[in-house]
């Protein structure tokens, strides 16, 4: 059972090159570094490729892990993992814009919610929110993704993000504010799409 | 402003909602192929440090033998100065017949 698994232990059986430890500890924390990766992945990322990286750089900056300097195990690796992404979304050349005539019908609905062009919360399917969610997301900076993502869809403390991210608190919410104004602005611009669209 | 944040929150919330968390098994072979790329990668890494220390001290070398090099010649080449010759012609001068 992975659960069951005594984390320090294994930790220093797969220092001493015990394979069936390392293999273990994979199957511990995949569904962890997982998710991770599916919120934070970049377009045109694999997230099995993704996940893989993560892992190898686990394995190769293990030895800096020490369980005495307070962090848990799985604060690090979350760590190690979102910094992955980050230096995966930051690789990505391009950021999709979006018009008006990309959206679904129901996806659409959301948009004139979010615009205060429609006064009921949409009756449209879950998934059109998590749609539009996922790609007016696309469309910021890594880190402003990356801020947002932590907070608003993976319910994460300003605390948590600044020791996941390196950024102090206040940063933290300077840039969560600054990147609602733009998510907003992005909406928007999508929106006036509208009327331009033939 | 205080509008649209509500109105994301409320959006980001039916999100959650519907995000598909199914538990995925790992991929055939992903533990072994990670390892692999760890080990390799490590190497690669320890093979970039020495190749980067073995040019430094290739070069630093290079650098002491060039002025060694240089010493030794300036040295060489370095005009000899013969004491002149004033014993013998103060004597010669002096000298009594």
């Amino acid at each position: 059972m992975p659960d069951a698994l005594d984390v320090q232990d294994c930790l220093q059986r797969v220092r001493s090159g015990d394979s069936v430890a390392a293999h273990a500890l994979i199957g511990h924390l995949h569904s962890l570094v997982r998710r991770l990766v599916r919120n934070h992945l970049p377009r045109r990322e694999s997230e099995e490729d993704l996940m893989q990286e993560c892992f190898v750089k686990l394995f190769q900056k293990l030895e800096s892990y020490r369980e005495r300097d307070g962090i848990p195990f799985e604060h690090w690796v979350s760590r190690l993992t979102v910094r992955t992404c980050l230096d995966a979304l930051r690789a990505e050349k391009a950021r999709p814009e979006w018009r008006w005539a990309d959206f679904s019908e129901g996806e659409t609905e959301w948009l004139d919610y979010l615009l205060n062009r429609q006064a009921e919360t949409p009756t449209a399917h879950g998934t059109d929110a998590k749609t539009i969610v996922t790609r007016l997301l696309a469309a910021l900076s890594p880190a402003d993704r990356l801020v947002i993502t932590l907070l608003d869809l993976e319910e994460r403390s300003t605390q948590e993000i600044a020791q996941i991210t390196g950024w102090t608190r206040p940063m933290v919410k300077m840039r969560a504010m600054r990147a609602r104004h733009k998510l907003r602005a992005l909406a928007r611009q999508s929106m006036k799409s509208e009327f331009k669209d033939p | 402003m205080k509008d649209f944040d509500q109105r994301w929150q409320t959006l980001t919330r039916e999100a959650r909602g519907h995000s598909t968390e199914s538990p995925v098994d790992l991929p055939q072979g992903f533990g072994s192929r990670v390892l692999a790329l760890a080990r390799q990668s490590s190497g690669e890494a320890w093979e970039d440090v020495l190749s980067l220390f073995g040019l430094r001290a290739m070069v630093a070398v290079t650098c002491v033998l060039v002025l060694s090099g240089s010493l030794a010649f300036s040295e060489w080449f370095e005009p000899r100065i013969e004491p002149p010759a004033l014993e013998k012609s103060l004597t010669s001068h002096l000298s009594w017949p």
